[in-house]
């Protein structure tokens, strides 16, 4: 009996100090992990409009705007550079989890990069999901097999991050939920940096590489089945011609299959950016930018979509507090910087 | 590859298969699990083997055929034929790449000729137990194996292929027959063959692996480096070794006991020896032996007088270095030790002792180690003479943790982590056991907080995996 007790205590005490230093260990970065991570703590199917694809996302798009606006509850579900192979397999996790009304997916990934292995940023867009038959399958397409266990098991990577450890690692566990649900994905960025106003002349048509095209009819035919309505979109950047010939024919399938393509940079003037201080770099709106950018988006999901103003609803509290930390977060940032 | 990823799970499938298989398959099975190991390792390695194995399989029957036939002379002339077959071969892998390297020949070889010249995996240690088999079969000391799967099992065994222990024949085939009886669920066993594997991985994982890197910056460009940090070099390469080849070899040992299989413990506290000749008998013990039984005591031992045995003490360890490899920074090696244990015995005919013995004795191998592992005989002369001569730079201090990428939790982990080994070695030493073994007599309170702590540490300060690179995660654009 004694025996069999120490037995039980040693596994237990295993299993909780692994999971306190798994959570402390683990990698928490704000450009995929913890967009990935933190779906898992949103209250379930609460959310109704997801924004998935690359940074141009979740530094794009003001989830804390588009609730204190408009009502929308919004999700940034992105991460950086993230191909269209892996965007695919967090749409089957997503599902597990909530039933959207609809999802914007940017497109920026296949008209930029090109390759069937991306490895550069392919860290943001591995370690926020869990382990499950789903990310077994991402990881099948995402990484050659002789790079696997470059990345998987995720702890062959982060247990090693024990002289990097700040603050915030510590404040990853389960009774931090609340905090983790406050996180709806959007990363404001500060800077300034002034841009020169693009004019693509690109007609053409062309550019998704085989496999982006395989996968984003996959995403199409997915979103068909759960009877969510899907919009193709492409956040504003300094766009260049040889990306609109992938645009080009991202409006050519959304044609095809009867979906809705909007590409952002043909109404730089309709959202009001001002290429003068609303940009964070090339390819990033900064916080001011992606305010006006997400107003104008805002509108357009609130009136042609319907989509519920949730604000004050029960359950929506989270929504309110992300918004907040958002405005919080800017003020002292900019305090700082000025 | 102990360290890689696979091989949990290699080992897993075979002791699944293992423990399924009706007992009298089990050594079958082992062999074949065996030949799969060498096979992973490249078919080169397990068509060198298995070609070794059926020759000295077959020597050994006709050496004892014809012993026993009252053909001592024809018995006589196959041990010494098959014998000096093996020796060659050794010798040819060994020293004909060096000898082609040393005169500059390298570039004259084709690729693939070269490629079929480097040593084989494992073929220094299953080449010295075939000669150990012929030999022992040769004087009588044991009947030649009729069972091929048995002889094969020896020759081939997984666990200590790649780098031994160098098995006696006699101490290893007769525990096959009972291995049919041997149930999976033996705690006593599972308990051993567990804290071997934990205590290897960890000597290995997060002391010597977490060493290799701050020791090849130093003794790859010792001019950049003072005599202290030189000094802390040869004495981190001293750990390094001890961990990297002791945890090795405890891992062997944890892998042979989950399949019911005693191998000889190659490391006992060596660096607590009062004397080389006693840190000899608890480093690389089964190497030693065969030197001893192989060696030592057909050249007379100690039988025929001081300066004779100091004589053969001399040729053991030219060998000794010679065995560890091709170069003159080896055979210094050896001889070093060599003189060593000549001028312990000399102390030893006089009456008197080492002074501080176990510390002079750790000095006298620390500093051997520094032939050992310089990249030749002038690197290491080159690296004594800066030790010595160069002095202490405190200035240097901030750039030199810099070279080494040490901050200092990074200290702290090394300086923690060798002191562990310390005391895990230092309590089986005074209980004159091994610590893996000296834990199995603790209360399971004890033991398991022990499992825990080692477990948590290998977690997470084992070196394993791609690691974390912070530039992986540093987004910088898009």
């Amino acid at each position: 009996m004694k025996k069999r007790t120490s037995r039980i205590l040693f596994v237990l005490l295993l299993l909780v100090t692994f999971y306190l230093v798994s959570k402390v260990l683990s990698v928490k970065s704000t450009h995929g992990i913890e967009q990935k991570a933190g779906m898992y703590w949103q209250p379930r199917n609460s959310i109704d409009a997801v924004m998935m694809g690359t940074s141009h996302i979740h530094c794009n798009v003001n989830t804390g705007l588009l609730w204190d606006e408009y009502g929308i509850a919004a999700y940034d579900y992105s991460g950086a550079e993230q191909p269209l192979w892996m965007t695919y397999y967090y749409l089957k996790e997503l599902y597990k989890y909530q039933n959207p009304k609809v999802i914007l997916l940017d497109l920026y990934a296949p008209a930029r990069f090109k390759e069937d292995y991306q490895y550069t940023w392919i860290a943001e867009n591995i370690y926020g999901m869990r382990f499950s038959l789903n990310k077994l399958e991402m990881l099948s397409v995402s990484v050659e097999p002789d790079r696997l266990f470059d990345y998987f098991p995720s702890f062959l990577v982060y247990h090693s991050r024990y002289d990097d450890l700040e603050a915030e690692d510590f404040e990853n566990f389960f009774w931090n939920g609340e905090q983790l649900e406050n996180f709806k994905g959007y990363t404001p960025y500060l800077l300034r940096e002034a841009q020169t106003c693009p004019h693509v002349t690109e007609k053409e048509a062309g550019g998704f590489s085989e496999k982006s095209l395989k996968y984003l009819l996959k995403i199409i035919d997915y979103t068909k089945k759960k009877g969510t309505k899907l919009i193709l979109m492409v956040a504003p950047y300094v766009v260049t011609d040889e990306d609109m010939r992938t645009y080009n024919q991202a409006a050519q399938i959304a044609r095809e299959n009867d979906l809705t393509f909007i590409d952002f940079n043909s109404c730089y003037d309709k959202i009001g950016l001002d290429f003068d201080v609303d940009f964070n770099d090339e390819s990033h709106l900064n916080y001011w930018g992606s305010c006006k950018f997400s107003r104008y988006l805002g509108k357009l999901l609130s009136d042609d979509l319907s989509l519920p103003d949730r604000r004050g609803e029960e359950g929506y509290e989270s929504w309110d507090e992300n918004a907040r930390l958002i405005r919080e977060y800017v003020s002292n940032s900019s305090a700082v910087q000025d | 590859m102990f360290v890689s990823f696979m091989f949990p799970v290699f080992l897993i499938t075979a002791a699944l298969f293992y423990f399924a298989a009706p007992g009298k398959y089990r050594p079958a099975l082992l062999f074949a699990f065996s030949c799969l190991f060498c096979s992973w390792l490249g078919l080169r390695s397990l068509f060198f083997v298995f070609v070794l194995s059926v020759f000295t399989f077959f020597a050994a029957r006709l050496i004892e055929k014809n012993r026993l036939c009252a053909h001592p002379l024809r018995s006589r002339i196959w041990s010494v034929f098959s014998i000096a077959f093996c020796l060659l071969l050794m010798a040819g892998y060994k020293y004909i790449p060096y000898f082609l390297q040393v005169r500059g020949l390298t570039e004259l070889v084709p690729d693939p000729v070269l490629g079929h010249l480097a040593v084989p995996i494992g073929l220094s240690f299953y080449l010295f137990q075939a000669i150990g088999y012929l030999a022992d079969v040769s004087a009588g000391k044991c009947s030649s194996e009729t069972n091929f799967i048995y002889f094969g099992l020896y020759m081939t065994y997984f666990p200590k292929f790649v780098s031994g222990p160098i098995e006696s024949f006699q101490d290893f085939v007769p525990q096959l027959s009972k291995l049919r009886k041997l149930k999976f669920l033996d705690r006593g066993r599972l308990s051993l063959a567990f804290t071997y594997l934990l205590y290897g991985y960890f000597m290995k994982l997060v002391i010597a692996d977490r060493l290799s890197p701050l020791v090849g910056v130093i003794f790859e460009a010792p001019e950049n480096f003072d005599s202290l940090w030189l000094a802390i070099g040869a004495f981190l390469y001293t750990i390094q070794i001890y961990c990297d080849f002791a945890g090795y070899s405890f891992i062997a040992l944890g892998c042979s006991r989950l399949f019911g299989i005693s191998l000889t413990p190659n490391f006992v506290t060596p660096y607590f020896a009062e004397n080389i000749t006693q840190f000899w008998r608890r480093w690389h013990v089964s190497l030693s032996r065969w030197l001893r039984d192989y060696v030592y005591i057909p050249l007379g031992g100690n039988r025929k007088g001081f300066w004779r045995k100091c004589v053969n003490t001399l040729i053991v360890f030219l060998l000794c270095g010679m065995w560890h490899g091709a170069g003159l920074s080896f055979v210094a090696w050896g001889l070093l030790h060599g003189l060593f244990c000549v001028a312990d015995s000399l102390l030893k005919k006089r009456g008197k002792k080492l002074p501080f013995s176990r510390l002079t004795t750790f000095l006298e191998v620390a500093f051997a180690w520094i032939f050992f592992r310089a990249s030749g005989l002038g690197s290491a002369l080159k690296y004594i003479f800066l030790l010595f001569t160069c002095g202490i730079r405190p200035g240097q201090t901030q750039e030199i943790l810099k070279t080494l990428n040490l901050d200092l939790i990074e200290i702290l982990v090394i300086l923690i982590g060798i002191l562990l080994v310390f005391l895990m070695d230092y309590h089986g030493y005074k209980n004159h056991m091994l610590f893996p073994e000296l834990v199995q007599e603790k209360d399971n309170s004890v033991r398991y907080m022990i499992f825990y702590v080692l477990i948590i540490l290998l977690f997470i300060f084992g070196i394993y995996g791609p690691g974390y690179h912070t530039e992986q995660f540093i987004y910088m654009q898009f």
